[in-house]
């Protein structure tokens, strides 16, 4: 069973996407992705293959469909949720 | 000979040319437009076809059985030897070409837009947004949404919408909403209205509208036509089957030539023919043709761009002529795009084919001479491919062995009998651009990169 928490998760999987963005960037959870990290549809990619890596499944069109994700916090959220759903170690 | 028949040649799978030119990729992504909005990053796109954009690993990709019964349809597509043509041009050249426009969308655009609508219909989505230049692409998007039962509104660039009034009417036959772009629904169009009150609006403006429209409906997603490596992945279904339609003559090309707009019919039709020849060392040199009105390799930077007026997109490294270039009104509006795919941009800068601007009276010149001579009427877009390589063959007359040339026509001329109406009556110009819009728009587009660089070292 995967010992890090999401927050983690999300941390690791940002900083090995994007190794050039600063670490306190990353550490506040309010920073938007966009608007704040540069996370655009290119990059936001990179994330999720780093994420599906870290929780060792993928992730599928159904998780992402229609979910809002603006915030760093968000997108810990959803790591939560994906882990609810029992579809995530 | 035509080769309409045999469904053996409609190949199982895509050419993946990331993966031969990954090395040209190694950091053209790290560059971020810095537009202080709050934007929701889920994707616009299904998974699937942003991990087949982001693919390095793959030499090729499976096409799905499903997609592939549906192109059974209307490929493979014809393959002939124009013996009319070389007649009529007086040379011993062996010129062949490759049809794309016999489907219901009239042009190559049809081959991405069902792999997409099967890709959106599979990941749960219920109405596809997109932009469209001369509405080659707006009618594949509206039909393949229609056959996979999906909503579909499409934003077309004015002037294009209004020479060519039937493009509309297809596309609502199928259930389309189609919109006049730039309209006042978005702001990017409110906003583009005022700098062109005529509205003769631009690809660039269309495709923000769309994407306006797809981030502010959690439902909606955006779709497009062209420049995405996706799109040129789905598009060298046309290249692999040449490959074998060619093999029955036992010839190779010593020249492939194809228009370009945002790359996706000269991609389609050259990628598989890189790889292949790369392999095999044969010597071919594959030429783009550009209008003049247009000249975004012949006149246009290698440079970070902004692919749409959203400015929301991912920045591209390509070859550009600055996003705020609008091109004088020509015909091919297919070809009018600013920029162009950062595939074959890093292609071009690493001088694997060559390109070349074409006058739109010489290219529509060309169109008519290959509708008498081989009963098709190629789309303005196509034209310009068949004057580059009438140039070639002349230029080519005091060659030893007779040159083999393989032109891509990427569509037909049937909606736009107006083109060529105007041009016999000799009432079109050749569309070449004020040399100052287009200093004005590099100057622009060098700023734009300079504050890049700022952003990136503050």
């Amino acid at each position: 069973m995967n010992q890090l928490s999401a927050k983690e998760i999300v941390t690791e999987a940002l900083k090995k996407a994007l190794p050039k963005l600063p670490t306190s960037e990353i550490s506040n959870t309010k920073n938007e992705l966009y608007a704040d990290l540069g996370i655009d549809s290119r990059r936001f990619i990179r994330i999720i293959q780093e994420l599906e890596i870290l929780l060792k499944r993928e992730i599928n069109d159904e998780d992402v469909l229609e979910k809002d994700l603006i915030t760093i916090d968000d997108l810990i959220s959803f790591i939560d949720q994906l882990r609810n759903n029992g579809l995530a170690s | 000979m035509i080769y309409t028949c045999d469904k053996n040649m409609i190949p199982s799978s895509w050419c993946n040319s990331l993966v031969d030119f990954a090395s040209l990729f190694k950091d053209d992504d790290q560059k971020f437009n810095k537009i202080q909005k709050s934007l929701n990053v889920a994707p616009k796109q299904p998974l699937s076809l942003l991990r087949q954009s982001n693919n390095f690993i793959d030499q090729v990709i499976p096409i799905p059985d499903e997609l592939k019964k549906l192109y059974t349809q209307y490929r493979p597509t014809p393959f002939c030897r124009a013996f009319n043509l070389e007649h009529k041009l007086e040379t011993n050249a062996h010129i062949y070409y490759k049809f794309e426009g016999a489907n219901i969308s009239g042009s190559h655009k049809l081959n991405t837009a069902l792999a997409q609508a099967f890709y959106y219909k599979k990941a749960g989505v219920k109405h596809v947004v997109t932009g469209t230049g001369a509405g080659q692409w707006g009618t594949a998007i509206a039909y393949a949404c229609k056959l996979f039962n999906l909503k579909c509104t499409v934003f077309m660039v004015g002037i294009s919408l209004r020479q060519k009034p039937q493009r509309r009417m297809i596309m609502e036959a199928f259930g389309a909403t189609v919109y006049e772009s730039p309209t006042d629904l978005t702001e990017t169009g409110k906003k583009s209205r005022l700098a062109d009150p005529l509205c003769i609006g631009s690809l660039a403006i269309a495709s923000g509208e769309a994407i306006e429209l797809a981030n502010n409906d959690k439902h909606a997603k955006y779709a497009v036509g062209s420049g995405e490596n996706s799109v040129l992945l789905h598009q060298t279904i046309i290249g692999l089957e040449a490959i074998n339609q060619l093999a029955a003559y036992d010839e190779l090309p010593d020249y492939v030539v194809a228009c370009m707009g945002t790359g996706s019919n000269f991609g389609g039709i050259s990628l598989p023919f890189m790889r292949v020849f790369k392999e095999t060392g044969h010597k071919c040199r594959f030429v783009a043709a550009e209008p003049v009105a247009c000249p975004k390799f012949t006149k246009g930077k290698y440079a970070y761009d902004i692919n749409d007026f959203s400015g929301t997109t991912p920045l591209s490294k390509m070859f550009t002529l600055g996003s705020t270039y609008l091109a004088p009104s020509i015909h091919a509006a297919g070809l009018l795009y600013h920029g162009t795919s950062r595939l074959l941009s890093a292609l071009y800068a690493n001088k694997e084919f060559d390109a070349v601007a074409i006058p739109q009276n010489e290219a529509l010149q060309a169109g008519l001479l290959f509708a008498e001579t081989e009963g098709i009427l190629p789309a303005p877009e196509s034209a310009h491919a068949i004057a580059a390589a009438i140039n070639i063959i002349k230029q080519s007359k005091n060659s030893n062995r007779p040159i083999k040339i393989l032109i891509n026509i990427s569509g037909h001329g049937n909606f736009d009998l107006l083109a060529y109406d105007e041009f016999v009556k000799g009432h079109l110009d050749d569309g070449y651009p004020c040399d100052i819009d287009i200093k004005n728009s590099l100057r622009m587009l060098d700023e734009f990169n300079k504050k890049l660089q700022e952003d990136e070292h503050s």
